[in-house]
């Protein structure tokens, strides 16, 4: 088992010193993905006040470090290509975490690039995987009929009213922090009720509008040791608290489709980081779809199961609120080019370094950030602090 | 459709679903089932597994109506339901339900399902489910 006092000790051993997208995000049919991974890193690098050869440590997910280290020359003496689905890049800011606390490297340096839009990166199929064999022919393919699935038998235990209106809710207030963010794909698009319930299907009980957006954009993160923190050039987080972990690969196969593996990841970074659920400022949860927010937020354990509907109702999530969540606009209306993962960081850091601009939230000390990838397969769960 | 390419441990699988026939393992002592065919116990690693037949009887545990085809060999096919079924022997086998329309309200999860096999020339048997009559 994962030994916890040892876990403590690391606790605030590595921070957060630049984040950064690319130069342009949404549609960039000009740019290859593997681009837009090399512009995010010097991005986030110039935020960090650091150069690429300052990096010693490379991380991505969808790519082989070997490629992407190849492209932007250089030699990386820590190397993690973890690729666990969208998730996968909160779960590098762990990995990172415990590189720099064991002296493996010193610069991490997390990159990301999808062209999920302009579609010139078909996703893999490995013809040998279970999925392949027993649920592709049956045309279960990709991320929005799986999660309909499990919101159907969520709606079946639960009710499928409340469950409906949470995951409107989630989606209208998503939408109003969308509309706060000039980089949002729906910046400029305001959301009402009607737009979501007329949005057509696309797996019921999925709407359009309960799906995340196809875009193409990539993202950077720079992490580096507590003493290299110090003296960086736009401020630090503290990475206080990390967990990571999966419980199944195919749909068909999770154990229990209302709970995703958060139930474990949560409370571990929690404990980690020794905080608890009131003291957060900001969620950032990622939203593939807004069932996902929905048993995020039960599996975290900010509510008990099937509460999930009626903690919403109890809280403002959008702009002014008391439970401000996905403040860029989320997977939902921001961005998501396939892999969402690292923009739930990338925010959060903004966030705690005033950042944020129009969205700026008044006091922001403690954010809990959460990766879910593949099929709700696998979770990483991240504690960040103000420095 | 995609076809499926089966593993040396999936081969008496598929076979049977060719003569329409649903095979499960089962570990030997336990006797708990799993699905997906493996080469090794899920419940247990040092039992061994059998291949134990079983009628097909099912109940709905999930299903969704997909209106976009997640692939361009279902563009034709949409809309149609996935299903998760779950079998009298506790198995969950992802599937499609048929020879039903697909409308939510036709759905209703516990409904008792039967199996359908879908013969195709020379391609994999795929075991379907329909309304239990």
């Amino acid at each position: 088992m994962p030994n916890i006092n040892k876990l403590k000790s690391i606790s605030g051993e590595a921070h957060i010193i630049g984040v950064a997208e690319s130069n342009e995000i949404g549609k960039v049919p000009n740019k290859s993905p593997i681009a837009l991974h090399a512009e995010a890193a010097l991005n986030a690098l110039d935020d960090a006040g650091l150069n690429l050869s300052d990096v010693d440590g490379l991380f991505t997910a969808g790519w082989s470090t070997l490629d992407i280290a190849e492209y932007l020359g250089i030699n990386p003496k820590y190397t993690d290509s973890t690729s666990v689905g969208g998730s996968s890049f909160v779960i590098h800011v762990a990995h990172a975490l415990s590189a720099i606390a064991s002296g493996y490297c010193e610069v991490a340096l997390i990159t990301h690039g999808q062209s999920g839009r302009s579609d010139r990166e078909p996703m893999p199929r490995n013809p040998a995987a279970p999925m392949a064999q027993y649920e592709n022919p049956h045309g279960i393919i990709g991320p929005p009929i799986s999660y309909a699935m499990a919101a159907r038998r969520y709606m079946h235990i639960y009710g499928e009213n409340n469950t409906r209106e949470a995951m409107a809710s989630i989606a209208l207030q998503t939408r109003k922090w969308a509309n706060l963010n000039p980089k949002a794909y729906f910046y400029d698009k305001k959301m009402s009720e009607e737009d979501y319930h007329n949005s057509r299907w696309i797996a019921w009980p999925f709407h359009l509008l309960d799906c995340c957006l196809v875009t193409d954009a990539g993202a950077a993160i720079v992490i580096t040791s507590k003493e290299r923190a110090k003296d960086s050039k736009n401020g630090s987080v503290s990475i206080l608290g990390a967990a990571e972990g999966h419980d199944h690969s195919m749909i068909s196969q999770m154990p229990d489709l209302t709970k995703a593996f958060g139930t474990y990841t949560g409370p571990q970074a929690m404990k980690m980081a020794g905080v608890s659920h009131t003291d957060f400022d900001l969620a950032m949860l990622y939203d593939s779809f807004t069932y996902t927010v929905l048993i995020t937020l039960e599996n975290l354990g900010f509510c008990e199961p099937g509460e999930g509907p009626d903690f919403i109702k109890s809280k403002i999530l959008g702009p002014g609120g008391n439970f401000p969540l996905n403040t860029n606009g989320g997977g939902l209306s921001y961005t998501h080019p396939g892999m969402y993962g690292i923009f739930t960081v990338v925010e959060a850091a903004r966030q705690m370094r005033n950042q944020a601009k129009d969205r700026q939230l008044k006091k922001c000390n403690l954010a809990l950030v959460h990766g879910t990838g593949g099929l709700l397969s696998s979770t990483g769960t991240v504690i960040l602090g103000k420095d | 459709m995609i076809q499926p390419i089966a593993q040396p441990e999936s081969d008496f699988y598929w076979e049977n679903l060719k003569k329409e026939k649903i095979f499960i393992q089962r570990s030997k002592n336990t006797k708990k089932f799993q699905f997906f065919p493996r080469e090794i116990s899920i419940h247990n690693p040092n039992e061994k597994l059998e291949w134990v037949e079983v009628s097909g009887e099912a109940e709905l545990y999930t299903f969704s109506i997909v209106y976009v085809a997640p692939h361009k060999n279902f563009i034709d096919h949409v809309p149609y339901i996935t299903a998760l079924v779950k079998l009298k022997e506790g198995v969950i086998i992802p599937t499609n339900i048929i020879n039903v329309e697909p409308k939510p309200e036709n759905l209703v999860i516990g409904m008792k399902l039967s199996p359908v096999f879908v013969h195709k020339n020379n391609q994999p048997t795929l075991l379907k489910f329909q309304p239990k009559k």
